[in-house]
């Protein structure tokens, strides 16, 4: 049975279909998609969640906003936020950073770094 | 008188007799005084020697048995030592086993992120039912997967003159009305040889000249190039996967468009699939 449950919010099916099939080689992790910010709240506000990954470039409500929200949730406020985004440069990941975000990874992505800041954020 | 003289001389002998006797006898028990001195004397010297040589055997004994001690303690030593070299001569062993079983572990985990990577492209450019749809997947798997920043499909025009225009463009407006002819520039010669061309991202380069041309294959037929003209920031050279990644978009994303255009031209799927049937 899963111990912790992820919230993978990325409007690109391919890149969520990507880092769920990476997330998948931890069996202790259950993982919950949604399409953009405005899903991801509504995912987040129907459960309990231990760590969020999300992309920042999405539609309706991008990956930024989502950090503010759930920075001000009285449930998920404290939940580690891994960032993945094609979004290089410096400024961007300082921005992310200052906003809350516990982790920035940048596209393209390798599994085995996504699992490796999961299992830091999750300390486990 | 004459006795008495004798008498007196018999006296004086007998005197001197007397006198002789005791001194011998005072010699003779002085010298047996000094024998039996001198006997306990050497008695006691003799007991002193037995003593010491006691002594003596005594501490051999022991210096004979603390030698066997050490003895024993070197071999026990030496044993050590050999048992200390053998498990540290294991230790290396281990640890190279570990170290090779270490590269394995990545490389698996290389092979199964270029599987997955493989794995996701492949099943999303053929789950797409409209053209529009493919080249949508086509983009993000360029951006996503492959970290290009500035990209182009073009597809081949038939007519007197093959040429090539751009169906679909990502951050890169130049290429907007341009019509390549066949075989002309790197563009025109990876759709005319079917080879895909590659350049070193850290070369200096014009941000308008093609870095990586894709020829889209469908068996002999080349029916469009996909063209990267630039990178993002964070991707500063091509890895294992990306090569791979340029071989399926070679060989699926063709059959993939042209698939999906066959579909969305199909009123009735169901009924496609029947008359897929008799052929």
């Amino acid at each position: 049975m899963a111990e912790y449950t992820c919230l993978v919010v990325e409007d690109s099916p391919m890149m969520r279909q990507l880092i769920v099939f990476a997330l998948s080689r931890l069996k202790n992790l259950n993982v919950v998609e949604a399409d953009d910010g405005v899903d991801g709240l509504k995912k987040l506000a129907a459960g309990r969640f231990d760590i969020v990954i999300t992309d920042i470039n999405m539609p309706i409500m991008d990956g930024l906003k989502l950090v503010k929200r759930i920075r001000s949730d009285a449930v998920h406020r404290d939940v580690p936020i891994m960032i993945i985004t094609t979004e290089g440069a410096e400024e961007d990941r300082q921005r992310a950073l200052q906003l809350g975000a516990n982790a920035y990874i940048t596209k393209p992505i390798q599994a085995p770094q996504v699992i490796s800041k999961v299992k830091e954020l999750l300390r486990i | 008188m004459a006795q008495n003289k004798k008498s007196e001389t018999n006296l004086k002998d007998a005197m001197g007799l007397v006198a002789q006797r005791e001194e011998f006898l005072e010699t003779f028990f002085r010298k047996g005084a000094e024998f039996a001195n001198d006997l306990l004397a050497e008695v006691q010297e003799l007991r002193d020697q037995i003593s010491e040589l006691e002594n003596e055997n005594a501490a051999l004994k022991l210096q004979l048995a603390s030698d066997d001690a050490i003895r024993d303690l070197l071999a026990k030593i030496e044993h050590l030592e050999n048992e200390k070299n053998s498990l540290a001569s294991k230790v290396t062993n281990v640890k190279r086993e570990k170290e090779d079983y270490l590269d394995k572990f990545a490389d698996v985990e290389r092979e199964l992120d270029a599987m997955a990577n493989l794995y996701v492209a492949s099943y999303q450019l053929h789950a797409a039912f409209k053209p529009q749809d493919v080249l949508s997947v086509l983009e993000q798997m360029l951006m996503q997967f492959v970290g290009a920043s500035s990209f182009a499909v073009f597809a081949s025009r038939p007519g007197e003159q093959k040429t090539l225009e751009p169906i679909h463009a990502f951050h890169c407006g130049h290429v907007a009305g341009t019509s390549i002819a066949w075989g002309e520039g790197l563009i025109g010669e990876a759709a005319s040889t079917q080879v895909s061309y590659l350049a070193d991202p850290a070369k200096p380069r014009d941000q308008e000249e093609p870095l990586v041309c894709i020829p889209m294959s469908l068996g002999e037929s080349t029916v469009g190039v996909i063209v990267i003209f630039g990178l993002l920031e964070q991707k500063e050279k091509f890895v294992d996967i990306d090569f791979e990644l340029f071989k399926l978009l070679a060989v699926h994303s063709a059959s993939a468009i042209i698939g999906a255009g066959l579909l969305a031209r199909e009123s009735d799927i169901t009924a496609g699939l029947t008359q897929y049937k008799s052929l």
